[in-house]
């Protein structure tokens, strides 16, 4: 690392994404009761009312094509054996788009589900009011088997026009209920009154909770029979970039039902040991001996070191068999009578020389407590799609398994996480975990824990570039190497692992930049079979519009190319959701530009360092004997910036954006 | 409008429409878990049997398709009757571990169409072979808010690298006309892709490559064939039609024996097509109380102003608010709603917005006649042997002939030797002005329907000056130097359609869009009163705003800003030092740019004016300067659309000129 990098560096933030819940778990005995959450799912009223009437679009609030008027539905499981789904809906009409509100389509089991009650109304703006009947309900087979058939009931609602306002609703019966619903309280558009009853089963145990409703006028009330959401001038969940996962950026409902009625800790805590139980059944002494036989520990080392020498031996030995590349996955032959995976253990893997991601989490948690560390299984979510959330009783939101070690007696924020057979080093675990919190089990209980977030410093990006320039085609040949570290590279490395030849071939001359500016001659990303191998990626090509000609006087090029990634930008200047990235980086820039022959270098105006909390960036010019070298230093170190500190993070990217667009001056050569 | 279409590959040709696509997924998951699966040890039938004697053997290591189609065979064989007995065959070998998809066979049919017979057979990677006996599933497929249109799904389990698996499907089908189309497109590499046609004593047959090129059929016996042999994997590239629209499809059209009356229309001629249609549509254009006041209210009854204005009217009416719902069940795919219907409701498909806008034309005393198109593809539709190929309808209005017509609706006139000049509208394409041709529908073939006068026409081909970018900005140099801006961009034809349906899906997200091109260009610029007009008198797509703090670039030494600042990045452009496919632009275009610049300083460097062009294109640029003040525009045009891989040096040279113009720099300071 050079001494400028060096200064750029910086901690990462360290703000942890966590979903705001309120959770309640429902009781096991349920008994009837003069309901306070009971509502009435009946029509709206057959006028438009002076306050819908004065309604107007607002497309920077969400409300371009309409807004939700009401959003109302009783979801009905009492009896245990069918769902009677209450539904009521009424929206006002702002644009042509906005029609499309009125296509209604009601999905069911064709003779098993009941459309017991429909209403349907438009009103238009002069007060005339246009009934859609049940009859008006056509039926489309969607798909059908075996004498039964899934069905929906469709129809559009007529003569709705902008300004108009429509109103639907019916009783739906159908068998059984699902074990999880999740009910979205906001949605894309502004929502005036939502309502929202849950009738469980008696005979389960029920659970529910909110999500994301904070700030918002958002109410649960529950008696022993039923719970009731209401919420009121809710406002639309607008699409920003860098945005939460949906799942994590809008208020919702959740109401599911769980095997025991047990409280939230006890319910994680006997996931935890059945957890402990299968990695401890999974690891047994011989094989888990036999390995340590074959590591060699540095003499004299501490824990630590003999867990990375564990780790790093389990990385080399033991192939991860979620992770094949394309050529690994094609070469396994079709006939292979493998044990069943949950019936499999050290001794298999150790035989085998490859396992799952979670085979190899396994083992070394068999070799950490072998070396006398503590040593727990870890369950995570994947941020970029949900949080883990402890109040939602299930172990369905996890979609990864890591490993946590700690010498024993160490206190928590000494554990270390790793992930066996990601080919990340010992301590690092990949980018979609970190940052958020995980599940980690003990024979004690469980834990919930927050994943550190990967410091900058180890996701070094450093690229060099070469450019000359053929005055004959007018193009700019260059050839670049990039060194990808760590997190920096990790998806990329993935991705093409899995691609087949032809398709990886492609998929490299797009991250070697290949456009319509592009031609891309050669692209290389060698050790793609190196499973713990960092990303490096080499390129050739030429810029087809250098917009050389003879005839110039002055010339000037701007540097920025494939070889340096997009920033972010943020154009709005108003935000209503955090920003999460993906992981904190460093990416150094290396390049030489040749001059054009008979042309020197002019300068160049060096842009000021930008500085930040969120990041650093420097732009450093010199004029060589050949042309320039200019070397480019950016650090993000933020992952995740709340929303009130938008303005200066827009500010950051701005300036960085305004310093990349420095260009390099040539002018022609004195002499004869 | 309905579109026959016979291809075990899923399709989605229907480019007025794309609705169900994600649920589809859902659906497909769902119905085949309620197929089950079952499976008996079983014997090959013979036709399967001799294929998989001659499979070639399965590559080693990784392919570079996950499945080959060893045959993809239709046999219909026509009936005295003019009903169908179709009988499809489908051989699939995986050639990698990645299976999905490879042990469902597929077979489409509607309602016109009963299947019979639905068989699957896999040859195991250890030469056992069992029978399917797991339940076939039915899926509604295509874009329709209603459809009959289904697709048969029969899976076949435990297929791994190196199975073959063998499909087939028999139905007996009545159809509505006596035409047939094959795409010979399986989304896979084909060994052998056969359509075979039986027809009883007396009846003949015409064909025609509708897309693509085929040979002519080989005859034994009463069966004529047509074989395509090894077609190649499909390769989709950008700035490319879709792999299926380049596919060989084959247009078939039947004639029974002299005297025979079978159930199904036959076709001899596009006039037939034309008596066919609108036998369908009789009646349904009557104009009612309802829709003669509509008219009124459009200024279609007497005294109002021109007829011409009466007709735009009419089909900005129809077309902004009627929504597009289409409901296609059985026959409804073909025959229209009564007009007073589409009124009442509101909504209709192509069909009943057209037969609607006819009626409120009829009601107006403007005659109009139904145009039956094919759109989305690169159907070429016959001159002789019609064949129904058709999924879209529009209208063609007469202009009467002493109305004067602005030389701005030129694109959009039809002019025949027998019904004079004719105004195409679309009332199904929200996006595009009525007066103006959308591109898909440009230069494509259509028939007329005027009863037994029906014909088969060409519309106007599209032109460079109908669909235009022009944008203007006009730019003051204070001190600093930092620019202030004021943009304004115009969007004609195709570019303001794209625009406009940009705009109405979400006016934030193309706002947000407008003002990332303007701080992309000028990193730290500000955008301030931003503006829209969605649709002009002159069926433009304007969108203005002011840019403030624009800090000239440091170029070298010197401080500048480009003088047509992005105009490289109005044009598409892709990699094509490897690419096989043609690039193809679908419609040829004008990009304008005006620039004036006021408050320079007398010293400032200015680049000079020039001209270059090829075969196909021009770029110009003409700079002038007054004092403090200079004018700039640079004009490119684009006349042609597609550039052959011979031609791409030729593409070459006009992106560079392109960029070279991007590039030029107006000094600011020194």
């Amino acid at each position: 690392m050079s001494g400028v990098l060096r200064l750029l560096v910086a901690r990462a933030l360290t703000f942890i994404l966590i979903p705001v819940s309120l959770f309640v778990a429902g009781g096991t005995a349920l008994s009837w009761a003069a309901a306070k959450t009971a509502i009435e799912i009946v029509p709206g009223a057959k006028s438009i009312s002076h306050e819908e009437n004065a309604m107007t679009a607002d497309p920077a609030r969400g409300s371009q094509h309409g807004t939700i008027l009401v959003d109302e539905s009783v979801r009905d499981e009492s009896t245990g054996t069918e769902t009677n789904l209450f539904r009521h809906v009424r929206a006002k009409i702002f644009s042509n788009e906005g029609r499309r509100l009125g296509d209604i389509e009601i999905e069911h089991v064709r003779d098993r589900g009941l459309l017991k009650k429909w209403w349907g109304f438009t009103l238009l703006p002069d007060g005339t009011v246009l009934e859609t009947k049940q009859s008006d309900l056509k039926e489309q087979e969607l798909a059908s088997s075996r004498g039964r058939a899934y069905v929906a009931l469709k129809t559009s609602l007529p003569g709705i026009v902008p300004g108009s306002v429509i109103d639907y609703g019916y009783v739906l019966q159908e068998p059984g209920f699902y074990s999880t619903t999740r009910v979205d309280i906001q949605r894309e558009a502004p929502v005036k009154l939502f309502r929202c009853r849950w009738v469980p089963y008696i005979g389960a145990t029920a659970s529910f909770g909110l999500l994301h409703t904070e700030g918002l006028s958002v109410t649960m009330t529950r008696d022993q029979r039923s719970v009731l959401v209401t919420g009121a001038d809710l406002p639309a969940v607008l699409d920003e970039p860098y945005m939460p996962p949906d799942s994590e950026s809008r208020a919702s409902a959740l109401f599911y039902y769980r095997r025991s009625g047990s409280k939230p800790k006890d319910f994680w805590d006997l996931e935890a040991q059945r957890l402990i139980r299968r990695a401890t059944t999974f690891t047994k002494e011989k094989p888990i001996a036999q390995a340590m036989l074959s590591i060699k520990f540095p003499a004299g080392a501490d824990l630590m070191t003999k867990l990375r020498a564990a780790y790093d031996w389990a990385s080399v030995t033991l192939r991860n068999t979620t992770r094949r590349t394309a050529e690994e996955a094609e070469a396994v032959r079709a006939d292979d009578k493998e044990k069943p995976e949950a019936w499999k253990t050290a001794q298999d893997i150790l035989a085998a020389g490859e396992g799952s991601a979670r085979d190899l989490d396994f083992f070394f948690f068999g070799l950490a407590r072998a070396l006398g560390a503590e040593a727990f299984p870890v369950l995570a979510a994947d941020r970029t799609d949900h949080y883990f959330n402890p109040g939602f009783l299930s172990i369905e939101q996890f979609d990864w398994t890591l490993v946590a070690v700690k010498a024993k007696g160490d206190p928590d924020d000494k554990l270390v996480f790793v992930d066996p057979g990601s080919g990340l080093p010992f301590g690092e675990i990949p980018w979609w975990l970190a940052g958020s919190r995980a599940f980690l089990a003990s024979a004690e209980g469980h834990r919930v824990v927050t994943l550190p977030v990967s410091d900058p410093r180890k996701n070094v990006s450093e690229t060099y570039v070469k450019i000359s320039f053929n005055l004959d085609e007018g193009t700019s040949p260059f050839t670049t190497v990039t060194d990808n570290k760590v997190q920096r590279g990790l998806s990329a490395r993935w991705r093409l692992r899995g691609l087949g030849p032809e398709e990886r071939a492609k998929e490299l001359e797009n991250y070697c930049g290949a456009s319509g500016d592009i031609e891309v001659s050669k692209a290389q990303a060698p050790n793609l079979e190196d499973a713990t191998a960092d990303y490096h990626l080499k390129c050739e090509g030429s810029r087809m519009n250098s917009n050389f000609h003879r005839d110039l006087g002055g010339y000037h090029f701007g540097f920025m190319g494939p070889w340096v990634e997009e920033t972010p930008r943020f154009t709005s200047p108003t935000r209503t959701q955090n920003v999460v990235f993906s992981y904190p980086r460093i990416d150094h820039l290396i390049l030489d530009v040749e001059a054009p022959p008979g042309f020197v270098p002019s300068g160049a105006q060096t842009p000021p360092t930008v500085e930040s909390a969120f990041g650093r960036y420097a732009l450093l010019i010199s004029v060589t004997p050949e042309g320039y070298h200019v070397e480019r230093l950016y650090a993000l170190t933020a992952v995740a910036v709340l929303v009130k500190d938008y303005d200066p993070l827009r500010q950051f990217f701005e300036e960085v954006a305004r310093a990349d667009a420095t260009s390099l001056g040539f002018k022609r050569a004195p002499g004869p | 409008m309905r579109r026959v279409l016979d291809s075990s590959a899923p399709l989605d040709r229907d480019v007025v429409r794309r609705r169900n696509l994600r649920r589809r997924g859902s659906i497909l998951a769902l119905a085949l878990l309620l197929a089950g699966s079952q499976a008996r040890a079983a014997h090959l039938p013979e036709w399967a049997a001799a294929i998989a004697a001659a499979a070639p053997e399965v590559p080693p290591g990784s392919p570079a398709t996950p499945t080959r189609v060893l045959l993809s065979e239709t046999r219909y064989s026509v009936q005295p009757d003019g009903t169908y007995r179709v009988r499809r065959r489908l051989a699939v070998q995986a050639l990698s571990v990645v299976t999905e998809g490879v042990g469902i066979g597929y077979f489409h049919f509607d309602e016109t169409a009963q299947i019979v017979a639905s068989r699957a057979w896999h040859l195991r990677h250890d030469d056992s072979v069992r029978r399917s006996h797991s339940a076939p599933v039915d899926i509604a497929v295509g874009d329709a808010f209603l459809t009959s249109s289904k697709t048969r799904l029969f899976p076949v389990d435990d297929v791994k690298k190196g199975s073959l698996v063998f499909f087939e499907f028999e139905a007996k089908e009545k159809p509505y006309f006596l035409t047939l189309t094959n795409l010979f497109f399986e989304g896979a590499p084909v060994g052998l892709a056969r359509f075979e046609l039986e027809l009883p004593p007396g009846w003949s047959a015409r064909w025609t490559w509708l897309q693509g090129k085929g040979p002519e059929p080989t005859m034994t016996g009463p069966v004529r064939s047509w074989d395509l042999r090894d077609l190649p994997a499909p390769v989709k590239e950008d700035l490319a039609p879709r792999p299926d629209e380049m596919a060989p499809e084959l247009g078939v059209n039947l004639a029974p024996p002299p005297g025979a009356v079978p159930a199904a229309a036959n076709f001899s001629d596009w006039a037939a097509v034309s008596r066919w249609y609108e036998a369908m549509a009789k009646g349904r254009g009557d104009v009612t109380p309802a829709i003669a006041t509509a008219a009124a209210g459009r200024g279609t009854s007497e005294g109002d102003p021109s007829a011409l204005e009466r007709i735009l009217a009419s089909a900005t009416m129809v077309r902004d608010r009627v929504r597009y719902v289409a409901v296609e069940l059985g026959i409804g795919g073909y025959q229209p709603r009564p007009a007073s219907e589409t009124l009442s409701k509101l909504y209709g498909d192509c069909k009943d917005k057209g037969t609607l806008l006819q009626s409120v034309l009829s009601a107006g005393g403007i005659t109009s006649y139904p145009l039956l198109v094919n759109v989305g593809g690169r159907i070429s539709i016959p001159a002789e042997g019609p064949v129904w190929a058709f999924n879209h309808l529009v209208l063609a209005a007469a202009i009467p002939g002493d109305v004067a017509l602005p030389a701005r609706y030129d694109s959009a006139v039809l002019k025949d030797p027998d019904f004079g000049r004719l105004l195409v509208l679309d009332s199904t394409d929200e996006f595009t002005p009525a007066g103006s041709l959308s591109a898909i529908l440009a230069g494509q073939r259509a028939v007329l329907v005027a009863g037994a006068r029906g014909k088969l026409v060409t519309l106007p081909p599209a032109e460079a000056t109908s669909h235009r970018l022009e944008r203007r900005l006009d730019l003051t140099v204070l001190t600093g130097p930092v620019v202030s801006a004021r943009a304004e961009t115009r969007l004609f034809g195709e570019f303001g359609r794209d625009a406009r349906a940009d705009y109405h899906q979400s006016s934030v997200d193309r706002r947000r869009n407008t003002e990332d091109r303007w701080t992309r260009l000028w990193p730290g610029a500000t955008v301030k009163d931003y503006a829209v007009e969605p649709e002009t008198g002159d069926g433009a797509f304007v969108e203005k705003c002011a840019i403030s703090m624009i800090a000239a670039a440091a170029a070298g030494t010197d401080v500048g800003l480009s003088l047509f600042p992005g105009a490289s990045w109005d044009l598409d452009r892709v990699p094509l030092g490897k690419r096989k496919n043609p690039v193809d632009y679908v419609f040829p275009r004008t990009l304008h740019y005006q620039v004036s610049f006021e408050g320079l300083h007398q010293g400032s460097l200015l680049p000079e004016s020039r001209r270059v062009e090829g075969n196909g294109w021009a770029v110009e640029t003409k700079i002038r300067r007054d004092g403090s003040h200079v004018d700039a525009i640079c004009d490119i045009q684009l006349s042609r659309v597609r550039f052959n891989p011979e031609d791409f040096p030729e593409l070459r040279k006009f992106w560079n000129a392109i960029s070279m113009m991007d590039s030029e720099m107006v000094q600011l300071a020194p």
